[in-house]
């Protein structure tokens, strides 16, 4: 290699001195954008020479040429079109540079490569680093939320850490991940949440089969493509960008203020037994309840979630390059709190680029990502159980504290009472005993060597490597439920490591010819790939520290506990290898073809079953350039149809499900001699040594549209994916020791139909607005569940109802259906006949009981089912029907943006149309399926609303005199929680559209003038302002939610989220 | 230079071509395959434990098989207010109310068939390898032990799924992966039995005596317990029962299984190895203690703290939470009072079995208002060791306590041997008065034996008097265990002796048996418990109550607690109304059988 240096060097050298030895005459001239506005910092090079120049801060240049009459200069500059003078004796020259038309010319990333976005045949939507840095983001994927048409992004929940569901066109898989596949700078990740949104250059999501084939195995759910930002030659750039804000609670649920709390109290003691002492000694008489309306009691969910949380973010950037040499380095710190006590996060991102010239066509380079964050706190949930729901202590615990609270002390007896009979824990000794904290650290390494062997012809290799490292430590204090159930009410603590590598290696051959025959240009690619990926977790823990040890000492000393059985786990490697191939083609810039083959072979599948190949095909026109539309020139800049028809696969299953495996088992162990003895156990899916790869069919038809010389583009998008062999794991019967096998059986159909449009509205030197809207509609079907054609499936968000099951699969309809009772209000006196004789109400024959699936006599004020079947009882067989569809009918987004003078505005909305939310907290707040003690309720409960047997006025039970109590109860509006249970019902079903005002961003530019002096190039501050206002009719506190994922089965149950914040930040972007 | 890169990405190119084969093979020691498990003896007794572990849930002894499903009967019954009496929960399958909806049915239909597919790879497997020359002898012995383990573990879960569903899919080999034994019609409860008969009587003979050097203890199963299984399920097989068409007939051949139970049963007792332990409330005693009574105890299942086991929460005395003995419990199963009147005044058993009382806020012994309230007496958390105290105290929810639950005493061996004695020779033999009397004997006081128990049995003259005994012990000496409802059926006394009980305890408020104040001491030695000497339980109360604390009694309740406990007494099995002991099929898995299975006997 350094041989060729050395020639080069020389090389270079002689051309220096024979250009100096020439005749050189100086030319100048001035540099302006459309606008009139001077441009610094452009490039001049004297086309053929190495001679060059740039302009400086006033947009002047001066560059020696040899022969003033035949010298071409090239003037280029980023975001503009490259534009070659011709000098033509003139020694003073005015250039005008025309920017890059908006974005006809942008380049795209399609896997393995990139095109042009005119080129394009497929489907891909794409956000540029322009959005991204212009809003401030903390995460990839909040920068592609409501903007692109198809990719549906759902933030699971409020906390600074939740998971994002990322759903392109639908999912066509129904028990499995319906995630995309990640790349980052071409290396498939598991997440893009630990990339640093500064860094980011451009995000494509490629959406059909004729674009993710090439990602052939695991392309079926749509490929999210994220180019990181490289150096560019020539030119250093320094850049800061910084912002401070702060968070706060964006809605809270209302609860019963303390009088109302208490009146309920009083209801429940039914006015005898100890119940009934109980709340004398610690509320009081019934006299006694009106002092509670002095109280403003405590609102727990302001303690525990009513912090004012600081946001910070810091990224610091250089990019540059000389010859031979670009680079781009970037360092990000981003810290939050959390809304909620004792949560938060932090971030912290490095990341290199650098491509090094190394010979003539021979260039390498290489980039690392390191990335690690921290999140701190348990949150209010996790995610898959419900006995640590953590949201209802802050929203059911007691407001007040009694008596204790009027006469300023505290009771402890009352609070073990408390606490004892209603299962629920201060929320603050909760959150305070309740410690987790998780480190993750990412390390990724990527080297690529790119050789072009020929003109043309161009060899590349790659190879990357990925380290994960991730522990979570938990300490659970006397407090909480785990620590009095499992630890004697002592410290117990665990830590919990997983470590993952992941690698990859790739060899690209690619020929790219224009004009192989006239107006013919082919670009053929051919590659092989090699991916791996395994991991494995230890997991230690130790339980009954020593009393009040906190977490910092119990973590640190794991062996000053009882050490409990350590488990490890080693996965076999998940092993993927590929050959593919791609040929485009086009004729005069108007047909253009693109065809891929890919061939995959899984590590997953038995050896028989491991290869699957995928092809795909598509096509484009280009009408604007036929002859014929030669008269509409003159207002369509761009018309283009696509058409596209494509197989991706997919085999995301865990490994080792073809072959029978037995496993450690840790669960209910069995023990002799109070020994735990270990046990190896089969898994508890059972094996299927015929499963191969699932393949989803897609086909595409776009059209893109460019009005007015592209100051409007749009497209269209209308498709129709299958997916056939669909990896489901399929209900089998369970007298064969099994529940499920993981089968190629069902089909499930996703179609619909995207818009996107966008335009410069004004584009005037000092104002311009631009705005932009997207649309998209998805149809979701299951064509075939395989043996049985439908089933249900528990979200389990509580004990399980009986009968269990509260969504339905079934085929011919959508995935996520709710299932449940039909609420129909609540038995009215009407419905009742009062038996004098024994004073009990009596149900009218002509009315359905329900005491078969709440257990208690029916009696006037309670919740009412509807009785589907009309057999005269309530019960879950025949009474419960499909009463929600979480499939949103249109999702959607669109934004302005202006800038005047020095200022830029910009306001972004996004929408979801049509979907149910299971509203599960407002069941769990005011039904109760154990006990109702001391449990508060939300405030439509209240005493004004509710079915009640207390005369409030009086005190009087007046349960047993009908006249009393219909004259209590005549203007309730809701059932008595007394006698509820919680079974889904619809009433808890609630629409879950919304309109959210994202963001709004206003930002003041300093004039460049004012800058110069202090050698600065750019200097912005701005203000952004997040989740602004939702319009939505959802109850509760976000409808965008969703918090039952272990299975995509049981989407949008609104559980014990951690609630949204709004939050504002104030930042500067510098430029030197 | 050029010609060196080349050759290079050639060499890639091709080198990853060709070296693809292993690169799709992977695999970690974390999922072993069955070849290297079943050739590994250490590794056979883990996935045996993985067997055993099934018994430990919920769904199985961790309390439905322990309480749920095998009540209610003549003596027991799960506890039931108004408002939840007829509710198709666990309740609903005590009580006769159980639809094919019922979420717990459908879970241990799941949990059973687990544990039969354990057991059943272990059963197909470990014979491929006991013979590999690697072993040794001594391997070799414990892979044939290993495999009787696993024969006898799936004869259990058979008849558990026989008692809970009747005829039900009988799969005695792993499920193939390519579904061709998915699809299974039921087979007939007979046909099941005669197998699991076979089954154990070749298990039996791998399997070492409790006595035996390297056999452990009755947490895992030994000879006896095979035997003893043989036995019971004999007499199922020759027993009465409800059939798909809700007749109730015997099996056919009964004699034949009668002998099978009665010779497993005397080779049990001629082995010597088993003796009742000499004081019933101790065994019970040490059972919530976990401490093991390997004498009297064939086989139990090992339940571990925090993992497992409800007995004394679920079943036992009921104790509210207080501060010396931790968070409260439940205590489903209540004891009918015609059940304590049943009793012999001087049985140990009685108060050993019947609990008239619970333990308040201070864990204070409090005699029940309402006779339909009495608890199960054989376990009682103040008992429990202290470890499961130290937890119990601190726990604001359910603790798993770890206690075991015996599935077969050594009394029920010598029980069974009485009565197929009794039987098979149309009349008491020696053997059969003898293990009747070891059984009594135990139960009263020496002083007492003379007439309790040897004139008792002497004067069991006829096949039937001595028959009538045997139905009789085995209620008060087996109160609160899982075994009276089974032994109805077989008996085709289901529905009989559950009427004649709701009849004797209506009849306690009339009949001047019990009388009307109860009048109790509290113990010197323990002012939290009573002094069961105290209580007149047969007489009204005469002399001087100083000291004493009473009741209103059964002889003559208030008239509100006399409507309750009259409601009661009708609510009490109001589902069972033929001798169905059987519970429907869930409509889960009627759906998931692609038409083979159905209901039947009349669900």
């Amino acid at each position: 290699m350094k041989h060729i240096s050395f020639k080069l060097f020389l090389l270079m050298a002689f051309l220096g001195i024979s250009s100096a030895m020439a005749q050189a005459q100086d030319v100048t001239g001035v540099v302006k954008d459309e606008k009139g506005e001077l441009l610094p910092g452009v490039s001049v090079q004297v086309v053929g020479s190495t001679v060059g120049a740039s302009t400086s801060i006033d947009g002047t240049f001066k560059v020696k040429v040899k022969d003033l009459n035949a010298a071409v200069l090239r003037f280029s500059f980023v975001g503009m079109q490259n534009q070659d003078v011709p000098v033509k004796g003139q020694k003073n020259l005015t250039v005008i540079m025309k920017s890059s038309s908006v974005q006809l010319e942008e380049v795209v990333a399609i896997g393995y490569g990139f095109t042009r976005k005119k080129d394009v045949t497929g489907s891909v939507s794409s956000v540029s680093a322009k959005t991204i840095s212009s809003i401030p983001v903390s995460s990839a994927a909040q920068a592609i939320t409501g903007r692109l048409a198809g990719v549906q992004i759902t933030t699971s929940e409020g906390s600074p850490d939740a998971e994002v569901k990322i759903r392109v066109r639908g999912g066509g898989s129904i028990t499995q991940d319906n995630s995309p596949l990640y790349i980052v700078d071409g290396f498939p990740v598991n997440s893009i949440s630990d990339v640093a949104p500064s860094d980011i250059q451009s995000i494509d999501v490629l959406k059909d089969a004729s674009s993710t084939a090439i990602y052939g195995s695991r392309g079926a759910n749509g490929v999210v493509i994220i180019t990181t930002k490289s150096g560019s030659e020539g030119k250093i750039s320094v850049s800061f960008n910084m912002y401070l804000g702060q968070r706060w609670l964006a809605k809270e649920l209302d609860v019963l203020n303390p009088y109302e709390y208490a009146l309920w109290q009083y209801e429940l003691t039914g006015g005898t037994g100890t119940t009934f002492d109980n709340f004398t000694k610690y509320y009081g008489t019934f006299k006694d309840l009106d002092l509670y309306k002095q109280q403003a009691g405590t609102n727990w969910q302001d303690e525990v979630f009513g912090k004012l949380a600081l946001t910070e973010y810091y990224n610091f950037g250089v990019t540059g390059g000389s010859k031979g040499v670009k680079y781009n380095v970037g360092l990000t710190r981003n810290a939050e709190d959390g809304i909620m006590r004792l949560t938060g996060f932090e971030r912290n991102n490095l990341n290199v680029k650098l491509t090094v010239n190394l010979a003539k066509g021979l260039d390498f380079d290489f980039n690392s990502r390191m990335a690690y964050t921290k999140v701190d706190g348990a949150g209010t949930s996790t995610a898959g159980s419900s006995s640590n729901a953590r949201l209802k202590h802050a929203v059911k615990y007691a407001p007040t504290a009694g008596i204790a609270d009027i006469s300023q002390g505290t009771n402890l007896d009352y609070l073990d009472e408390l606490e004892g009979s209603s299962s629920l824990i201060n929320p603050i000794d909760v959150l305070n005993d309740d410690y987790r904290q998780q480190r993750k650290m990412v390390s990724n390494y990527n080297g690529g060597l790119t050789w072009n062997i020929i003109d043309q012809l161009r060899f590349r290799t790659e190879w990357g490597i990925e380290f994960g490292e991730q522990t979570t430590d938990t300490y659970y204090g006397s407090n909480t439920p785990q620590s009095r159930t499992n630890g004697s009410g002592l410290p117990m603590a665990s830590i919990s490591k997983l470590n993952s590598q992941r690698w990859r290696m790739v060899n690209t051959l690619s020929y790219d010819k224009r004009d192989i025959l006239p107006g013919h240009n082919i670009n053929v690619m051919v590659g092989q790939e090699l991916n791996s990926y395994t991991y494995n977790t230890t997991t230690a823990e130790s339980r009954f520290f020593p009393e009040g040890l906190r977490e910092e000492t119990v973590l640190a000393n794991m062996n000053l506990g009882t050490a409990q059985p350590t488990l490890s786990y080693k996965a076999p490697a998940e092993n993927l290898e590929s050959f593919f191939g791609r040929l485009n083609y086009s004729y005069k810039d108007r047909y253009m073809a693109s065809f891929t083959l890919r061939a995959d072979g899984s590590s997953l599948f038995a050896s028989d079953n491991q290869w699957s190949i995928f092809p795909s095909g598509a096509l484009a026109w280009r009408i604007n350039e036929e002859s014929f539309m030669e008269s509409t020139k003159g207002w369509l800049s761009t018309l283009k149809l696509r058409a596209s028809y494509g197989e991706a696969g997919n085999n995301r299953i865990t490994a080792g499900l073809w072959k029978l495996f037995y496993q450690t088992g840790s669960v209910k162990p069995y023990y002799v001699n109070e020994t735990l003895q270990n046990m190896l156990i089969p898994s508890s899916v059972l094996s299927n040594e015929n499963l191969k790869w699932e393949t989803t069919i897609t086909r595409n038809l776009g059209l893109d549209f460019g009005l007015f010389n592209s100051r409007i583009n749009g497209s269209v998008e209308l498709y129709l994916n299958n997916v056939k062999d669909l990896l489901l794991a399929a209900t089998i019967p369970a007298n064969t020791g099994y529940t499920s096998q993981m089968q190629n059986i069902g089909k499930t159909q996703n179609k619909g139909l995207e818009f996107s449009l966008e335009g410069v509205i004004i584009d005037k030197k000092d104002f311009t607005l631009r705005a932009s809207a997207n649309i998209a509609f998805n149809r979701n079907k299951i064509e075939e569940l395989g043996t049985i054609n439908s089933f249900l499936t528990s979200s389990g968000w509580i004990r399980d109802g009986n009968p269990a099951g509260d969504y339905l699969v079934e085929e011919g309809r959508p995935v996520g259906l709710m299932y449940g009772y039909v609420n129909d209000g609540m038995y009215s006196f009407d419905d009742f006949t009062f038996d004098d004789v024994n004073k009990k109400w009596v149900l009218n024959s002509n009315v359905a009981s329900n005491f078969g699936i709440t257990g208690a006599q029916a009696m006037p004020g309670q919740m009412k089912y509807k009785d589907l079947n009309g057999d005269g009882k309530i019960d879950g067989t025949n009474d419960r029907a499909v009463i929600g569809n979480a499939n949103p009918k249109h999702t959607g987004g669109f934004s302005l943006s202006s800038t005047f003078k020095g200022f830029d505005l910009s306001v972004f909305f996004n929408w979801v149309y049509g979907n149910d939310v299971y509203n599960a907290n407002k069941m769990e707040f005011t039904q109760f399926g154990d006990t109702r003690l001391y449990n508060n309720l939300l405030s439509g409960m209240n005493s004004d609303n509710r079915f009640t047997v207390v005369d409030a006025i009086t005190g009087d039970f007046v349960g047993n005199d009908p006249v009393r109590l219909k004259e209590v109860n005549k203007n309730a509006t809701i059932w008595s929680p007394r006698y509820t249970i919680t079974n889904l019902s619809s009433w808890a079903i609630e629409d879950g559209s919304f309109l959210r005002l994202n963001n709004i961003t206003l930002g003041y530019s300093l004039p460049a003038s004012l800058l110069k002096r202090v050698k600065i190039q750019s200097l912005r501050f701005y203000t952004t302002l997040y989740n602004v206002y939702t319009w939505t009719n959802y109850s509760g506190y976000d409808p965008e939610v969703d918090t039952r994922r272990s299975t995509p089965l049981t989407p949008n149950v609104d559980y014990s989220a951690y609630p949204r914040s709004r939050q504002y930040v104030v930042g500067v972007n510098i430029n030197f | 230079m050029k010609t060196l890169l080349l050759y290079a990405a050639v060499a890639l190119f091709a080198g990853s071509a060709t070296s693809c084969s292993d690169f799709l093979e992977t695999s970690s020691q974390s999922q072993q395959t069955d070849e290297v498990v079943f050739a590994n003896p250490a590794f056979v007794q883990n996935a045996l434990m993985g067997v055993y572990s099934q018994l430990t849930l919920d769904q199985t002894y961790s309390s439905r098989m322990s309480m749920f499903y095998v009540t209610n009967t003549d003596i027991e019954a799960t506890s039931i207010t108004a408002t939840d009496y007829k509710n198709d929960d666990r309740r609903g399958i005590s009580n006769g109310f159980a639809t094919t909806a019922n979420s717990d049915l459908s879970k241990s239909w799941v949990e059973i068939y687990r544990g039969i597919e354990r057991a059943n790879l272990i059963i197909a497997k470990v014979p491929q390898y006991w013979g590999s020359e690697g072993l040794s002898s001594a391997q070799k012995k414990q892979m044939e032990q290993y495999y009787a383990e696993a024969l006898t573990l799936r004869a259990l879960f058979y008849s558990d799924l026989i008692k809970i569903w009747g005829d039900v899919p009988f799969k005695t080999e792993p499920t193939n992966s390519d579904g061709s034994n998915f699809y299974l019609e039921k087979t007939s409860q007979d046909v099941i039995y005669e197998k699991l008969i076979d089954d154990l009587l070749v298990a039996e003979k791998l399997l070492p005596w409790i006595n035996d050097a390297g056999a452990g203890n009755p947490e895992r199963i030994t000879r006896g317990f095979a035997k003893g299984l043989a036995a019971r399920i004999a007499l199922m097989r020759g027993g009465y029962s409800i059939r798909p068409d809700q007749t109730v007939t015997r099996g056919a051949d009964w004699q034949k299984y009668y002998q099978i139970a009665n010779q497993q049963c005397k080779e049990i007792v001629g082995k010597s190895c088993y003796w009742l332990t000499p004081s019933f409330i101790q065994f019970f005693k040490d059972q919530c203690a976990s401490k093991i009574d390997a004498n009297e105890s064939i086989f139990e299942v090992g339940m571990g703290l925090t993992n497992s086991g409800e007995v004394a929460y679920s079943i036992g005395i009921r104790m509210t939470t207080n501060p010396k003995y931790g968070y409260g419990n439940q205590a489903y199963t209540v004891a009918l009072p015609s059940y304590l009147y049943s009793f012999d005044p001087t049985d140990s058993r009685r108060d050993a079995t019947v609990a008239i009382y619970s333990y308040d806020k201070n864990a204070k012994a409090q005699v029940y208002d309402n006779p339909y309230d009495y608890r199960i007496g054989k376990w009682n958390l103040k008992w429990a060791s202290e470890t499961v105290l130290a937890t119990n105290r601190k726990a604001t929810g359910k603790v798993l306590n770890g206690i075991n639950w015996v599935v077969m005493r050594y009394s029920d061996v010598l029980l069974m041997y009485a009565e197929t004695e009794n039987e098979l020779n149309n009349g008491p033999t020696a053997a059969a008065t003898d293990a009747l009397k070891q059984v009594r004997a135990r139960a009263f006081s020496p002083a007492d034996k003379a007439v309790k128990v040897d004139g008792y049995v002497a004067a069991l003259s006829s096949k039937e008097a001595f028959f009538d005994a045997i139905v009789k012990e085995r209620a008060w000496e087996f109160g609160g265990e899982g075994i009276r409802k089974f032994d109805l059926v077989r008996w085709g006394k289901f529905l009989t002796k559950i009427n004649e009980a709701r009849e004797a305890s209506r009849l306690l408020m009339t009949n001047g048996v019990a009388p009307k104040k109860l009048y109790y001491k509290y113990s010197t030695t323990n002012p939290d418990e009573i002094d069961m000497s105290t209580v007149n339980f047969y007489s009204e109360f005469t002399g001087d109550a100083t000291g004493y604390s009473s009741k209103a009694w059964i002889g003559n309740l208030s008239t509100t607690i006399k409507a309750a406990y009259t409601d009661w007494l009708r609510m009490y099995c109001e589902g069972i109304t033929t001798d169905r002991h059987v519970q429907p099929i869930p409509a889960q898995v009627i759906n998931d059988s692609n038409g083979k299975i159905v209901n039947a006997y009349g669900y």
